[in-house]
């Protein structure tokens, strides 16, 4: 195992994930083994990613690219992705994902709000990012994957490009404060935050991924994630190659099938993936998994949501492995708080702090909580991962830090043997298939629809999401709502945010509740729903 | 205009693309954005277009746009 990861105060997540795996003696071995949605193969040795990403910050240097700029991918998963993610990481932009069906409005916030200077993205995504153009001034480079020639004077073909860079590429000294990938993540109120990482975090992915997900150099490893989240970027990229581990990445999407298929012809040794993913499969006939041979298989660890005990035992009884849940946020980099081989599973539990991570539990006054009894879960600032700001937002950023504490935004519990046990949110926001969805971005974008007065959007449990979106509506007189209305709505939510933020129930509604100030109330909306007691509403205005 | 065309149409609106060319053996690998989420969104527009009902244990079954104009087509012959 290489378990020195900075030499010479090289902190480059890009140089250590590719040219110190060659200088430790890992050329020739399988960096990614990458699997097309149609089943076609293709190894890529730790020699391969070191010259591809090399290339690509070769190509970022001729085009004008400056340390600091931020940089976008807008791609679906796939091998140039991972080349040009590195590649931007060795010239120290600042590394974006998008996650591929954005809509238009949330290309444009982040893009706009960040204003990138370039992104990385396929021909026919183009419609999209050309739907915002005029909009984004300081979008000056566009690199198509699909293509051979240059379309446009700033719209590049990559392959052009990368035929006529060099492989070779010295990355420069970085040091640990620089800052490297950036992720949106969506608030309650507001457009989303854009949080920024440093070169840093690569300590924290390095020993989490080691001593939570239990890699070692002889591993296998299939991590789920799209690269557009922060899962992806962490222990679909960092993590497991900063340590010279073998990752299977495939193109395709849930297939049970398919899915158990590359587990097994693979052998892979440690599958890490959503609990939405665990159960969809806890759905599927179990006599599926009886035709795979999982012998390869050591464990399977899970991250996005809570994960039902349900799951765990059915995983245990069908496929005899353990599943051992994480807990972590876009915030934090990295796991903060997880079950792991050696710990003893407490089903439903996210486990126990990491090395070097110390949560609490506090109440609203900032005092720590007694064992069993609710509170904010914070943990204590300064770990290796943590985000530096929120871009372009710093007072958002001071405001999630109170007396040395990161208030994460989740309630929990820490029962006396020191697990942690999550108990929801203190704010909207909705986590649906592990993806969060602001609640504020869907009502925005369900007022921009003609016959639509007024919105609120509420999260609502779901069997296989964990949450699901649900849309109140309240439309303009002269319209009713129909079936065709319900299909509008829920397609323009689709194009202009993303798929995952569709409203999967849209309630037609005489007035949304508000206070007096004209907040929606969407506490009265959820009790409505879930027809619980409504609570106090002497701020209600009638 | 016959199930496929049609279709076809339908598919351009969900996913505001001019550009898809569906053919019988298009999955959902095929086409750019087309999710679990999204292929909800599919299935209402073709219930509301074609005037049928798509059981939750007949969508999973659906491989491809073969099987979908397939079982479009048989439902629209046992409906009339």
């Amino acid at each position: 195992m290489n378990d020195v990861i900075v030499n010479k105060s090289q902190y480059n997540i890009g140089h250590i994930c590719t040219t110190q795996q060659l200088e430790n003696g890992l050329a020739d071995k399988v960096a990614m083994r990458w699997i097309s949605a149609n089943d076609d193969r293709k190894d890529y040795t730790f020699a391969d990613l070191d010259n591809e990403s090399n290339r690509f910050a070769n190509v970022l240097q001729k085009l004008g690219a400056d340390a600091g700029d931020v940089f976008f991918t807008f791609l679906p998963k796939m091998p140039e992705q991972f080349f040009s993610i590195l590649g931007m990481l060795k010239m120290k932009l600042i590394t974006g994902t998008l996650f591929a069906n954005f809509g238009d409005d949330a290309l444009l916030d982040r893009l706009g709000d960040s204003k990138a200077k370039g992104i990385i993205t396929k021909k026919s995504f183009l419609k999209k990012i050309n739907r915002i153009r005029d909009q984004l001034p300081a979008l000056r480079w566009i690199i198509i994957v699909d293509g051979d020639d240059h379309i446009e004077d700033d719209i590049f073909s990559y392959s052009r490009l990368m035929s006529e860079a060099s492989a070779y590429f010295i990355t420069s000294p970085t040091s640990p404060d620089t800052p490297s990938v950036l992720h949106y993540t969506s608030g309650s109120t507001g457009k989303p935050k854009g949080v920024l990482h440093c070169h840093n975090s690569i300590l924290h992915q390095h020993a989490t991924t080691k001593n939570v997900l239990g890699l070692n150099i002889y591993d296998v490893f299939w991590c789920t994630a799209d690269q557009g989240w922060v899962t992806g970027t962490s222990y679909g990229i960092i993590g497991p190659w900063c340590q010279g581990v073998t990752q299977v990445h495939y193109g395709g999407g849930y297939d049970a099938e398919a899915w158990f298929r590359l587990l097994q012809d693979e052998k892979v040794t440690v599958w890490y993936t959503a609990p939405t993913a665990l159960r969809m499969l806890l759905r599927e006939d179990a006599t599926l998994f009886s035709s795979f041979d999982l012998s390869s298989l050591r464990h399977i660890c899970s991250v996005g949501e809570p994960l039902n005990p349900e799951v765990i035992t059915w995983a245990r009884r069908t496929l005899g492995k353990e599943i051992y849940d994480t807990w972590f946020q876009t915030e934090t980099g990295g796991i903060m708080i997880a079950n792991r081989p050696g710990l003893t599973i407490r089903p439903g539990s996210m486990g126990k702090p990491v090395e070097g991570i110390e949560p609490a539990i506090l109440a609203d006054d900032g005092a720590m909580v007694a064992d069993g009894e609710q509170g904010d879960l914070c943990v204590k600032a300064g770990w290796p991962s943590m985000f530096i700001t929120f871009i372009n937002n710093e007072q958002a950023y001071n405001s999630k830090f109170r007396d040395g504490w990161y208030y994460t935004g989740d309630t929990a519990i820490r029962d006396a043997d020191g697990y942690y046990w999550f108990m929801g949110r203190s704010d909207d926001i909705i986590n649906t298939g592990g993806h969060l969805v602001s609640p504020f971005e869907v009502e925005s974008a369900l007022l921009e629809i003609e016959e639509i007065a007024e919105s609120g959007v509420i999260a609502a449990p779901h069997e296989i999401l964990f949450e699901k979106v649900v849309a109140f509506v309240c439309l303009h007189q002269q319209f009713e709502f129909t079936k065709e209305l319900e299909l509008k709505i829920r397609l323009y939510v689709s194009n202009k945010v993303s798929s995952i933020a569709t409203p999967q129930e849209i309630i037609p509604i005489a007035a949304i509740p508000k206070n007096k100030s004209g907040k929606i109330m969407r506490r009265i909306l959820k009790a409505q729903y879930l027809g619980t007691e409504i609570g106090d509403i002497s701020t209600l205005e009638i | 205009m016959d199930t496929l065309s049609q279709l076809t149409t339908l598919f351009r609106e969900v996913f505001l693309d001019e550009s898809i060319i569906l053919t019988t053996s298009t999955t959902s690998s095929d086409v750019d954005g087309w999710d679990s989420f999204a292929y909800l969104n599919i299935l209402m527009a073709v219930e509301n277009h074609f005037g049928i009902s798509i059981s939750d244990t007949e969508a999973p079954h659906l491989r491809n746009i073969g099987d979908m104009i397939a079982l479009i087509e048989n439902k629209i012959s046992v409906e009339n």
